[in-house]
């Protein structure tokens, strides 16, 4: 409890518009407590013979046609006019959110009725249901209040009904169920918390239509009565003269401009702070991390990698990338210094836990980098064309018909209201100008290869129609349209079955048997990367630790490899023993240090591993190489040397 | 039979525009106290509405469900609240299944909160025992569900559910979405918590490898009936039924091995529209598309039938050469 109160006035504070929120606040509640007393005889003192007076000494705003005081008044009339907006959006805020609420956790048909209930409801303009209401009570504050706030709780109850309605299905409502929560318990705890930041914007916003719907049926003199006024009565007194003396009608409109951007405001630093992601990150003190990734832990040793790489034309050559995520402080280094061959015809596996940074080389290779990303590197390098310093057209024309992308998701990698065969001829028609007939013989000839059935009525299908496995052959037949060199496959297999699986990286193995295309496979998955691929490239933390061969995935030496390869469950594993874990976890702080990311949780971990970073070197076998100080044991004046 | 958890022809239907839906059609399936049961099946298979049928999240419409003798299966809400000491669920993504609006303590011990009358101190000494039971720390009570890893807020949710001391949990793909060194940790943890709280669990997912390597007995599940049911170890050694051994045979391994039955081409059957007769005849390896001989796989449902070490739901089982 006392950490919320701590982390509170920071959050409602962190938001860039709170200082003008909470200026506007206490000067709001000041005037509104004080007014009445300090400016209310001035503004009741009426002077006809003063009337429509421009500013002067006495009137600092001129006064109004009876010579009163604009000022005063406006300031007088504050509290009153605050107060009936709060009554009227707390009347809506009653009855529009609990209806709201039930009815979004109701069964599908109370839920249907309500809906169009409110639709209907929110058709009719509120001030039109508080003129209603003011026949049936007359003129009035008690009739005012109710009808503005009657006529503006449908918009609550909506906003209301469609959160309820969006967590209600989630699992952590399926799971407090389970558990046993009371359906009390269930309203407060768990639906009003997880709507409230929305629903708080959203009561600003009505606060704000309360306000200026008050104000207008006073102006139309149906609301407050006299001797009685608020801004609304004072704007109908001043506004017969706006063209000779127009202060008089601008002063009470200012004021009413000025509160209802505080009601916005103030709902929008509230929510803020009901947030606790925001909350704890406005509490929490400013870290600067430890070393920032900078040039000087540059590319390895370039010479012993390539050393290392045998002589097989690369497709791919990438050297000293670096990837960083953020701004400023909240800078996240997602690729810190990666140096990768991706020869031709191979199939090149890369793993890693999610951070590893495996998907993330991968898009800076296919130039799919989110703008927030920032990217460096000494070479990037796709069929001889570096990345890194041709133009943008040099760049496309290099990437566009030579390399392709399968993603995890074919459903959202494919466009839903375009069919299968437009989208698989799109490229082809526009790179290669390829025409309509052709392109689509193609596009058959490629879904055959992926051992699509009926390919021709594919073509005419639409994504929906296909089920998982065949929008992936589907995905994996459109990157082969124009014979690619490299295909990359971005956990191409982890959102289908295993039997589905296994189909898919037959089909991969095929195309790279059939046409020679490297495949570069990223996957968390150590058993599925170990079957298919020849060559295996391990990530830890935005780093490669090491690189094998398939034969050699039997006896790694990288102890993050080993750890990894242990913590595989297959159908081998033994069931009696426990499995091999990887104590702690990855995170940024291992990552900021200067030594080993993996020092912190290494089992073999020694001093010089904390402070000092270790290359990528050659091992004994062919191809190997590790970056481990724990292998590669030689004396560093000899290896430079 | 005895035992603690009894579940006898459920069948488990959604109401549809165009036809009914029987996600879960008459399965029979029985869990020891202490144990743990694998159920395995593609997406698609009804495993997971099973799950939530026998919790009552799911409508179930014939069948029953019976923990220890009693039934269940159409427990009222007053009722389901006391059964909620008895049986727990852990939801597949441990980002939706935690409320993020509520301190991770406070949610673990919510269950105590509503169904025991402790005091303020208690439930916090609870909360910090429970977190080091699941391997947190004590002093984690007061961070929010965003402030932890997936594997970290599955331990939350592993911890939330054993607040009760329930005999039964039901854990739904609770490692599918969790790194491979997280997910062994994960299951090293069940283990564990098995051993020393004796608690069932009713193990859900669709990776066979992380099924045999938790489970004693293993039920097979494919487009809403159980194919075969049998002991973990015997499963995996001779399966029976043709879906089991193209399961097994589609795990992918590091070190690989002979070659197992490969389905036909194809993908897994609209559940909507099921087959006739055998379910899995279309994809069958071994089945009528193949054989000639075996067109009745296409015509008659296979019965569940159940031998000394199991049941299997085929016409034409293997025999344990592995070759039917």
């Amino acid at each position: 409890m006392r950490r919320r109160l701590r982390g509170l006035p920071a959050a409602v504070l962190s938001s860039p518009t709170a200082p003008l929120a909470l200026l506007l606040v206490a000067a709001f509640v000041v005037i509104g407590v004080i007014g009445p007393g300090v400016w209310g005889d001035a503004a009741v003192k009426v002077r006809p013979d003063l009337a429509y007076q421009g500013p002067s000494a006495r009137a600092l705003l001129g006064t109004d046609s009876l010579g009163r005081d604009v000022l005063a008044r406006t300031l007088a009339a504050t509290r009153l006019s605050l107060l009936l907006a709060i009554a009227a959006t707390c009347v809506a805020t009653v009855i529009g959110v609990p209806a709201g609420v039930l009815a979004g956790l109701a069964g599908p048909r109370v839920r249907r009725w309500t809906a169009r209930g409110v639709g209907l409801a929110l058709a009719v303009p509120g001030i039109l249901v508080a003129l209603f209401l003011i026949a049936v009570t007359g003129p009035g504050n008690l009739g005012m209040v109710l009808g503005v706030g009657i006529g503006i709780s449908p918009l609550f109850a909506r906003a209301a009904q469609t959160l309820a309605t969006s967590i209600a299905e989630l699992d952590y409502m399926a799971a407090a169920k389970v558990i046993g929560v009371s359906r009390r318990r269930l309203l407060t705890r768990y639906v009003l918390l997880n709507t409230a930041e929305p629903l708080i914007l959203q009561i600003g916003v009505g606060a704000n239509l309360s306000l200026v719907a008050v104000a207008a049926l006073s102006y139309l003199g149906v609301g407050v009565q006299a001797p009685d006024y608020d801004w609304g009565a004072v704007l109908h007194s001043g506004l017969e003269a706006l063209y000779t003396s127009p202060l008089a009608a601008i002063t009470p409109g200012a004021a009413i401009t000025l509160a209802g951007v505080m009601f916005s405001l103030l709902g929008e630093a509230i929510a803020r702070s009901l947030n606790p992601a925001l909350r704890i990150a406005a509490g929490r003190k400013e870290r600067t991390p430890r070393g920032t990734p900078a040039n000087d832990d540059a590319p390895t040793a370039e010479k012993s990698v390539e050393a290392a790489m045998d002589n097989a034309p690369a497709v791919a050559r990438i050297r000293g990338l670096q990837v960083e995520f953020g701004h400023g402080r909240s800078t996240v280094a997602a690729v810190r210094g990666v140096d990768l061959d991706i020869r031709a015809g191979e199939v090149l596996g890369v793993v890693g836990e999610s951070g590893s940074g495996k998907s993330v080389t991968a898009l800076a290779l296919a130039g799919l980098l989110p703008p927030s990303a920032r990217m460096r590197a000494a070479t990037l390098e796709f069929q001889g064309v570096d990345l890194a310093t041709a133009g943008r057209r040099a760049r496309r024309a290099a990437l566009a018909n030579r390399l392709s992308v399968v993603f995890q998701d074919p459903m959202s990698s494919l466009n839903p209201l375009i069919r299968i065969g437009r989208q698989l001829t799109e490229r082809v028609r526009v790179h290669d100008g390829l025409d309509r007939a052709s392109a689509l013989g193609r596009a058959e000839e490629r879904l055959t290869t992926v051992g699509l059935s009926a390919p021709k009525r594919r073509l005419r299908q639409y994504p929906h129609e296909l089920s998982g496995g065949m929008r992936q052959r589907a995905m994996i037949a459109m990157a082969l349209m124009s014979d690619p060199a490299l295909i990359i496959a971005d956990e191409p297999t982890t959102a289908l079955d295993v039997t589905i699986q296994r189909q898919i990286l037959d089909v991969l193995l095929e195309v790279n048997d059939r046409s020679g295309t490297a495949v570069l496979f990223i996957s968390h998955d150590l058993a599925v990367v170990g079957e298919i691929c020849d060559r295996i490239v391990v990530m830890y933390l935005g780093r490669i630790v090491e690189v094998l061969d398939r034969a050699m995935l039997d006896s790694p030496s990288h102890p993050y490899t080993r750890a990894l390869l242990g913590a595989v469950i297959d159908l081998d594993t033994d069931p009696a023993s426990p499995l091999t874990t990887i104590s702690g976890q990855a995170g940024p702080s291992d990552s900021a240090s200067a030594g080993c990311p993996f020092a912190p949780r290494c089992p073999e971990a020694m001093e010089r591993c904390r402070t000092e970073m270790p290359g990528l070197e050659p091992e004994a076998g062919v191809g190997h190489m590790v970056a481990c100080w724990a292998r590669t044991t030689a004396p560093i004046a000899e290896r430079v040397g | 039979m005895s035992g603690l958890l009894t579940v006898d022809g459920l069948r488990v239907t959604y109401p549809g525009g165009e036809r009914p839906l029987h996600a879960v059609d008459g399965v029979s399936l029985h869990i020891e106290a202490g144990t743990t049961l694998g159920l395995v099946g593609e997406s698609g298979s009804g495993k997971s509405t099973l799950g939530r049928g026998i919790l009552g999240l799911a409508p179930v419409t014939a069948g029953t469900v019976r923990l220890n003798g009693k039934d269940i299966t159409h427990a009222t809400a007053k009722a389901r609240r006391d059964l909620c000491s008895q049986i727990q669920m852990v939801f597949q993504d441990p980002y939706a299944s935690l409320n993020p609006r509520m301190p991770v303590g406070k949610a673990i011990v919510e269950p105590m909160a509503e169904h025991l009358s402790l005091s303020n101190r208690e439930l916090r000494l609870e909360s910090g025992r429970l977190l080091e039971l699941v391997g947190l720390s004590a002093s984690d009570a007061n961070r929010y569900p965003f402030q932890f890893s997936g594997g970290q807020r599955q331990r939350i949710a592993i911890a939330r559910a054993l607040a009760l001391k329930p005999s039964l949990i039901i854990a739904d793909e609770i490692t599918s979405a969790l790194d491979v060194s997280v997910q062994a940790a994960i299951l090293n943890l069940l283990r564990e918590l098995q051993r020393e709280t004796g608690v069932a669990f009713l193990f859900i997912s669709h990776n066979l490898a992380v099924v045999r390597y938790l489970s004693d007995r293993i039920a097979v599940m494919n487009l809403g009936k159980i194919v075969e049911e049998a002991d973990a170890g015997r499963l995996f050694s001779e399966p029976r039924h043709p879906y089991t051994s193209v399961l097994i045979g589609a795990v992918p391994r590091v070190h690989q091995r002979e070659d197992a039955l490969r389905p036909l081409q194809g993908d897994v059957p609209d559940p909507l529209h099921p087959p006739a007769g055998c379910r899995f005849h279309t994809r069958c390896p071994v089945g009528p598309a193949v054989r000639s001989d075996r067109g009745s796989c296409a015509v008659d449902q296979p019965l569940g039938e159940s031998g000394p070490d199991g049941t299997v739901a085929c016409h034409f089982p293997l025999t344990s050469s592995g070759r039917s």
